[in-house]
């Protein structure tokens, strides 16, 4: 470093630093969006997402044109609608109360898994439609996460602890999503060390599940949508939706979760593709329409008086709506379990510790079993007994890819169909003392 | 490095505050003891060798020693990705100059300017930036130095990986091909031709949508202080992948004959390079 002290050449440097330093410009950009009124999440428009179907009049400012908005975040009960379609609706309402900050990139799938409608002005076009949120993408998996990985990195304030940039979206099959995997993992590196707001990174992975069953094997959400997990605790907040009615609560919980944390820098979403009836919550046990914000419901709560046979926690589309489907036969049997939705474990660890008890009280964990269309690898909630893997049932519970075929022949063959799962919870049930001897057995012989 | 160093001395001579950079910020020459080093052992690191006092590492004080990732990071400072695994930084350099656009900046300010070399852009997610980039018409924003050295850690691309004799594949063509505006550099590390074509890409039309790439012929193993191939005293020059530091010991004869060559040209002296050394190794 002596060198800088020879012939000026440290002070020349020095000063050419400083002077274009000084020609850089503080100002902000001309924004083609108005000034956030919020980044998502942060505010009261997505608690107060409303209830009943809307119809908005919305007007683009850039353009000057005007028009109407329909957006339904929630549905009735019995109506036909797939999770997967609230996710439209999802993204409408936040480009919608944060002036068309929520970008989307999907492989060529757009349409399909439910992002082309969130945008409210469509294609982005620099020139002719800045204000489209839906941006052009090929099917390149990585190549769109990393393209929103470079959006939400950005943030046009100069306040290192304001946040003025956007938040994307990049979906694609939940099967395809590792795909996006390393790009993120390095984004959420990037995202716990910058002094600066940055946004969020969300992954969709969209069609998940067996339920692609047409598809077959090669496009089924089983082990890969796993890969969501592979992150620090915290990092990242995982949701699993089964019911159109989850969602919309469901995902704002955890956007403004993500707004407030910093350190949360991914949003993973996955949906099933088919349609299925909308839960008629009036049946459960918490009744609340915005139960999926607490990460984990009680769908059906122990019947007083009884015994009880331990605890169902579901996961999955298929696996939730068959097992909430035999829920009276099950209770004809006299079987007498608490069945609980998984929607989101981070959700869940967010909430207060009497709710976290009264749904899965200390040692429900060694008494539980799983429903779920994921894999007996990687189970919804930590630090379960040695026995879940015994009495759960995953899609991959004889070890083998499945085949493909029509949805029901997939959805039997995962032993996730109706009669599977009422044999699979009265066998869990039934079991229960021998469960709990085998248990203390473990224990004690390690006295 | 370098440069946190010259602000540093002038800012130490003058007290002017347009020199100071704050210390957490800085990249100093002190932290070259922190590359690739855990923040944990590089707390004590001086502690345990006794020179927490000595004046060489002053600029430790308060401060400490970063710890500089083995692949370049965002913390940094210098640079806006978390580059490790190749190719993953500039494959988001489309989506972060297509974020400037969205937001409504002036087209080319500002700019995103990202380097890579060829064989890093051989990766999946890299390849993908070609279109990315042509589908979010990015124009001049993103302004791409691709390093065509033609060398990796192990082996070449042409003639290496890809044989020589599949003379189509071209560097230059293949981005043509993905509608890119593509300049070439005969001599990457010709500093008229690269100010050359900074200046050009500066004036390029706005209005042109296409995204920029500058690929410049380099040489891996470059070194200026080589004649006509030979490095004075060292014999020949080592050039291509076998330059990769991967098996090279720590102050080995090559590098101190290198540093010869920097010494005499500015005549300094490198203190203690010329000790025995253990060896040691870096990876790619």
């Amino acid at each position: 470093m002596s060198v800088l002290d020879r012939n000026g050449l440290g002070d020349w440097l020095a000063d050419h630093l400083v002077e274009i330093g000084d020609s850089v410009k503080r100002a902000h950009p001309a924004s083609h969006r108005r000034e956030a009124r919020s980044i998502p999440g942060r505010s009261a428009p997505c608690r107060q997402s409303p209830e009943e179907p809307q119809t908005l009049t919305v007007k683009n400012s850039a353009s000057g044109a005007e028009k109407q908005l329909k957006l339904a975040l929630f549905r009735k009960a019995g109506e036909v609608a797939g999770a997967r379609r609230a996710v439209s609706e999802i993204v409408k309402w936040l480009n919608h109360v944060t002036d068309n900050r929520v970008l989307t990139l999907s492989a060529d799938l757009s349409e399909s898994i439910n992002l082309e409608h969130g945008s409210i002005w469509g294609h982005y076009d620099p020139e002719t439609n800045p204000l489209g949120t839906r941006l052009k993408a090929a099917i390149q998996e990585a190549g769109n996460a990393s393209s929103a990985i470079g959006l939400v990195g950005q943030n046009a304030s100069l306040d290192p602890d304001q946040f003025a940039g956007v938040w994307a979206f990049s979906g694609t099959y939940g099967a395809f999503t590792p795909l996006m995997y390393l790009p993120a993992r390095v984004w959420s590196q990037q995202n716990q060390d910058s002094k600066f707001r940055t946004g969020v990174l969300h992954i969709l992975a969209g069609h998940s599940g067996p339920e692609t069953a047409a598809d077959a094997r090669t496009h089924f959400g089983i082990f890969s949508p796993q890969v969501w997990k592979l992150f620090p605790r915290d990092q990242v907040i995982n949701l699993s939706f089964w019911d159109y009615n989850d969602v919309a609560p469901g995902y704002f919980a955890a956007a403004e979760i993500a707004a407030r944390e910093k350190k949360v820098g991914v949003i993973i979403i996955e949906v099933a593709r088919p349609d299925f009836r909308v839960a008629d919550r009036s049946t459960f046990a918490d009744t609340d329409l915005r139960a999926a914000a607490k990460g984990l419901y009680v769908i059906r709560d122990f019947a007083p008086g009884k015994p009880k046979h331990g605890y169902v926690v579901a996961q999955g589309s298929s696996s939730t709506f068959n097992l909430v489907s035999v829920l009276p036969r099950l209770e004809q049997a006299g079987i007498n379990v608490k069945v609980i939705a998984a929607i989101s474990e981070e959700l869940f660890d967010h909430q207060p510790e009497a709710y976290r008890s009264s749904v899965l009280p200390p040692g429900a964990h060694q008494d539980l079993m799983f429903v779920s269309s994921g894999t007996r690898r990687m189970w919804p909630l930590r630090n379960v007994g040695s026995l879940t893997d015994a009495y759960s049932l995953t899609a991959d519970w004889d070890n083998q890819w499945l085949t493909g075929g029509l949805e029901a022949d997939v959805i039997a063959e995962a032993h996730l169909d109706p009669e599977s799962i009422f044999a699979g919870v009265q066998r869990f049930a039934q079991e229960r003392p021998k469960r709990l001897d085998r248990q203390r057995a473990l224990l004690d012989a390690l006295k | 490095m370098i440069l946190g160093q010259a602000l540093y001395r002038k800012h130490q001579a003058t007290g002017d505050r347009r020199y100071h950079v704050a210390p957490d910020v800085a990249m100093l020459p002190v932290d070259a003891l922190g590359f690739r080093r855990g923040a944990g052992a590089l707390k004590t690191l001086l502690a345990d060798q006794g020179l927490s006092d000595h004046p060489l590492f002053a600029q430790a004080k308060g401060r400490g020693i970063r710890a500089l990732p083995g692949h370049i990071e965002s913390t940094d400072v210098t640079n806006d990705v978390n580059g490790g695994p190749s190719g993953v930084g500039i494959a988001t350099a489309a989506g972060k100059a297509a974020f400037w656009d969205i937001v409504g900046a002036p087209m080319g300010t500002p700019k995103v300017i990202a380097f890579e070399g060829e064989f890093a852009m051989t990766e999946g997610h890299a390849q993908e930036l070609k279109t990315q980039a042509i589908a979010l018409q990015v124009g001049k924003r993103l302004r791409i130095f691709l390093s065509d050295n033609n060398a990796g850690i192990d082996d070449s691309l042409i003639g290496g990986v890809v044989h020589k004799k599949f003379d189509g594949y071209r560097l230059i063509d293949q981005w043509t091909s993905y509608g890119w505006n593509v300049f070439h550099l005969p001599d990457g590390h010709d500093y008229d031709q690269i100010v050359g074509a900074l200046k050009t890409m500066e004036e390029w039309d706005p209005a042109d949508r296409r995204p920029m790439i500058v690929i410049g012929t380099t040489t891996k193993g470059y070194w200026p202080g080589a004649v006509n191939g030979k490095i004075p005293g060292a014999g020949d020059q080592v050039v291509g992948y076998p330059s990769h530091p991967y098996a090279m010991k720590m102050n080995s004869e090559y590098f101190v004959a290198l540093a010869r060559t920097f010494e005499e040209r500015y005549g300094v002296e490198f203190s203690g390079i010329r000790q025995e050394r253990s060896p040691t190794r870096a990876s790619g």
